[in-house]
């Protein structure tokens, strides 16, 4: 946001510096109400250690021109002051609501992170701010302690509680934020968990992990008083205890409830990001359902005494749903602390703090080389110095190992996720289908799941509504009774291919034509087509009909929106199919960024690269495999296949002094089952290649797919085979 | 802070205003809003690439960023000169986009006020006069000042754009 980066810098240090001794005084206060409710003497060094930072705080923020929190501090320092001086004594109360201004300071310090000004913070500290004066004046004035205990001050606090730290009030969209990425991704792990205990419903590993899961969910939205989410999660989260501790074992049909039951609290939770409330509509239905899964096991033990606490709490979610209470907070606070600590092995980064890092690994890179191949160091006899370079050779190539790979997402989570989509449907639509995943450990910039989500999703549910057939229909055409849906994903240059293949009934192409002309979507022209032409009308808009919208999810997209989806990415997509065989859609989608193990080669003074799975063979040719075709194509017969060369300056219209195809190498590369040589004039070495898209000015080019910075700083050119073979093809017609 | 911050982001537009850095190309001398200056950075190897217009040399890096590089004699279609050590390129940040220009030589940054600025003369208008936002009255000197937006996004490459995406 708009301020200069020295007030940012102090800013930043205030809020760090404040974070810290917040977290210190929250110690403390827990520290001085143990001691009070032992009936202790209260240690006044630790109160001066409260008082100081809040003192401390509050003197910054006033620097700092932070109103807000100066008058929280303000009005907390005065109270403490009296404590301090022994004019009040401390009690309970007064801990709860030092911990409430503790917690005041740290939603405010975190909207400070993110907007670097008070403004636009919503929660109110109004309320807090009166009652810390109320008991800074009121009990200035008495000092009877028993008409206090029995009397007023501890019970209006609780009571007001509610409404000062209305906890609407104190959400941040950040909190929130956080809860719904960390939720979503819990809720993915949760389903890879119970799909797996599906058919092994004792895995002791993956009860675990559901378990953690669920309890997670149910600690944070505890903590942010997301009163449906809590709940289910915490019945669930009861039959997940009980199968772990062999108390229960579920049965196959209880997964689909349970998933079910995860659907609900991901729609909840996915609302939420939009801007819902957090509600599960036919929350006591679920959890009656939930709990007749466990109560069958345990009827006597807790679950009872349970069953009236959820009832009570239920009657008052009724008669109050839009003042949710603020639950316990110790116990509710103390939950999320506990898991965090569990899942604490991963933390968020921002993906443009990873990009930076990325451009600053490479600066070292270079610098690194710049060191070590100085001209000043010509000639010199240093061994010394020699060692101490080959060491921070080592760790930079680590260093840059790591950097490159912390971008990269393995597909297999997307996968799995579309493993259940599958299972959902087909049991939904009552076909049997299996989907084979393939290729799940190829890794993808993130960006690249976040974009192919969602068309994947609707091809896989196409595939499962219009190709897989009927069990019957399958068998009478001599097919096995279950569908076969392969996912298949793999690197194939700079792209990532992702093939959904069914083995259903295949486009009809009559059909098609038919609907594409009610739609009005075939021009006067567009009488022959043929077959690609003619499977290729589904990606039209509006093509899709109504059907769709009444479909499993919802969200009524049809292909032209996938095919504008995938588009995006610069990628494409194409689809073949057989009438009565089955119908297979490739993705081909370019990596934006990726790491890819390339061969380096040099022609002339330009530097190329072809992926190294994609090279079949380099060879020197002799004159005799040489065919000159008339039109000046040059063709290299290798064993008894022929292969186009071709000449990397040609790309470049240089045409110069050409040395006839003998005197280099020819690279045989093979993508898409075509095989395409390069001639170059040397092969440099194998390397790992950070593939960098052109720059935005330039566009698209023919023939090249992205390039690479080297570790000299010289720029390579990484080839895009697919569109070489087109280059190679388009060359013999002409 | 917001008001502050205000004055400090208008106080760097005044001191950037009516700013321009001159740049030689054979006997005249051009400029360019200093706004839309990054740096300015020796020459450097270029790494040609296929299907540019004449007038884009390829790319350079610029510390680990790939950036494009345009021969602005090229782009007016004067005759290629080949580089020398003055030979600089101006690293220009527009629409979000760094793109380098090679010039002959980077000379200095002049202020020109809004009332010495002429727009161009409306004789004869050869095609590359399109990029030509005013001329500059420096003392005796004129300075061509360069639109730098029609300069690098002009429809011309524009169409090749689109000309390469439509046959991918």
């Amino acid at each position: 946001m708009g301020i200069n980066a020295e007030e940012r810098e102090i800013l930043l240090d205030f809020i760090n510096e404040s974070n810290e001794g917040l977290e210190q005084t929250e110690l403390n206060l827990l520290k001085l109400e143990e001691s009070i409710s032992r009936g202790e003497e209260i240690d006044s060094k630790t109160i001066d250690s409260i008082f100081r930072v809040i003192h401390s705080i509050k003197g910054s923020a006033g620097f700092l021109s932070l109103n807000l929190i100066n008058r929280i501090t303000h009005h907390a320092e005065s109270l403490l002051d009296k404590i301090r001086k022994g004019k009040i004594k401390m009690r309970k109360s007064h801990i709860d609501v030092f911990l409430e201004v503790c917690d005041a300071l740290q939603i405010l310090l975190d909207h400070l992170k993110t907007h670097f000004s008070e403004e636009g913070f919503e929660g109110g500290s109004d309320d807090l701010i009166r009652r810390l004066d109320e008991m800074a004046s009121t009990e200035v004035k008495g000092e009877k302690d028993t008409s206090r205990k029995a009397g007023s001050p501890p019970q209006p606090v609780p009571e007001e509680m509610p409404k000062t730290l209305d906890p609407n009030d104190l959400i941040t969209d950040e909190l929130k934020k956080q809860f719904v990425n960390e939720s979503l991704e819990l809720l993915d792990q949760l389903e890879q968990d119970l799909i797996i205990l599906e058919k092994n419903p004792d895995n002791t590993e993956n009860l675990q992990s559901a378990f953690r899961a669920l309890h997670s969910i149910k600690g944070n939205a505890g903590f942010l008083n997301y009163r449906d989410i809590n709940e289910i999660a915490h019945q669930a989260e009861t039959l997940f205890d009980l199968a772990r501790s062999n108390e229960l074992v579920l049965q196959t049909q209880q997964f689909s409830l349970i998933l079910k039951i995860v659907d609900f609290i991901r729609s909840a939770i996915e609302g939420l990001a939009e801007g819902k409330p957090p509600i599960i509509p036919g929350k006591f239905g679920l959890i009656d359902l939930l709990r007749g899964i466990s109560d069958k096991v345990e009827p006597q033990e807790k679950p009872q005494q349970e069953k009236a606490e959820t009832k009570a709490a239920a009657k008052e979610e009724k008669k109050k749903p839009e003042k949710p209470e603020r639950p316990e907070k110790p116990e509710e606070a103390a939950a999320p602390k506990k898991s965090g600590k569990k899942i604490g092995e991963v933390i968020r980064v921002d993906v443009e703090k990873l990009n930076r890092l990325m451009d600053l690994v490479g600066e070292i890179v270079i610098a690194e080389s710049m060191v070590s191949h100085h001209p000043d160091l010509a000639g010199m006899e240093l061994e010394g110095f020699e060692k101490a370079i080959a060491y921070l050779q080592k760790n930079v190539r680590d260093l840059q190992d790591l950097a490159t790979s912390m971008r990269m997402i393995p597909l297999s989570g997307l996968f799995g996720k579309m493993k259940r989509l599958v299972r959902d449907i087909s049991m939904k639509k009552k076909r049997e289908v299996e989907l084979v995943v393939s290729g799940g450990e190829t890794e993808v910039d993130r960006s690249v799941i976040e974009h192919i989500s969602d068309p994947l999703v609707h091809i896989l549910r196409n595939s499962i509504d219009h190709g897989i057939e009927e069990r019957k229909e399958r068998l009478k055409k001599g097919k096995p009774a279950q569908g076969i849906i392969s996912l298949e994903a793999k690197r194939v240059g700079g792209e990532i291919w992702i093939t959904i293949k069914d083995d259903g009934q295949g486009l009809n192409k009559e059909k098609i034509i038919k609907r594409a002309k009610e739609k009005g979507l075939l021009g006067e022209n567009e009488e022959s087509l043929n077959d690609d032409q003619i499977y290729n009308l589904i990606f039209r808009p509006g093509f899709s009909t109504a059907e769709k919208v009444t479909n499993i999810s919802g969200r009524g997209v049809g292909m032209d929106v996938v095919k504008k989806n995938v588009e995006k990415i610069r990628g494409r997509i194409d689809i073949t199919s057989e009438f009565g065989k089955g119908t297979t859609i490739n993705l081909k989608i370019p990596l934006t960024t990726a790491i890819v193990d390339g061969m380096l080669m040099r022609v002339e003074d330009s530097l190329y690269a072809i992926p190294t799975l994609d090279i079949r063979e380099s060879l020197q040719v002799h004159t005799e495999q040489i065919i000159d075709l008339v039109d000046g194509q040059e063709v290299v017969k290798v064993r008894e296949q022929l292969v186009p060369v071709i000449r990397l300056q040609e790309l470049h219209n240089k045409m110069g002094a050409m040395r006839p195809l003998e005197e280099g190498i020819v690279v045989v590369t093979e993508s898409t089952g075509k095989a395409v040589g390069f001639l170059v004039d040397e092969i440099v070495g194998q390397q790992q290649l950070v593939i960098k898209p052109l720059p935005h000015y330039i566009g698209k080019l023919h023939g090249v797919s992205g390039c690479a910075v080297l570790g000299n700083g010289n720029i390579c050119l990484i080839l895009d085979l697919a569109s070489m073979v087109k280059i190679a093809e388009s060359i013999k017609i002409d | 802070m917001t008001d502050n911050q205000l004055t400090f982001e208008e106080e760097i537009m005044d001191t950037q205003k009516g700013k321009f850095l001159c740049f030689q190309l054979g006997k005249e001398e051009y400029a360019v809003e200093i706004r839309y200056v990054m740096e300015i950075i020796g020459m450097q190897r270029i790494t040609p690439l296929p299907d540019l217009p004449h007038f884009v040399k390829g790319v350079i890096n610029l510390r680990g960023k790939v950036i494009p590089v345009v021969d602005v004699r090229l782009r007016f279609g004067f005759q290629e000169r080949a580089y020398d050590e003055r030979t600089c390129i101006v690293v220009a940040n527009i629409q979000e986009t760094n793109v380098g220009l090679i010039v002959d030589s980077v000379n200095e940054v002049l202020d020109i006020p809004d009332n010495q600025i002429d727009l161009p003369p409306k004789v004869k208008k050869g095609k590359e006069s399109r990029f030509i936002q005013g001329l500059g009255k420096v003392e005796e000197q004129v300075k061509i000042i360069l639109d730098m937006e029609r300069f690098l996004f002009d429809e011309e490459l524009n169409e090749i754009q689109q000309s390469v995406a439509v046959e991918v």
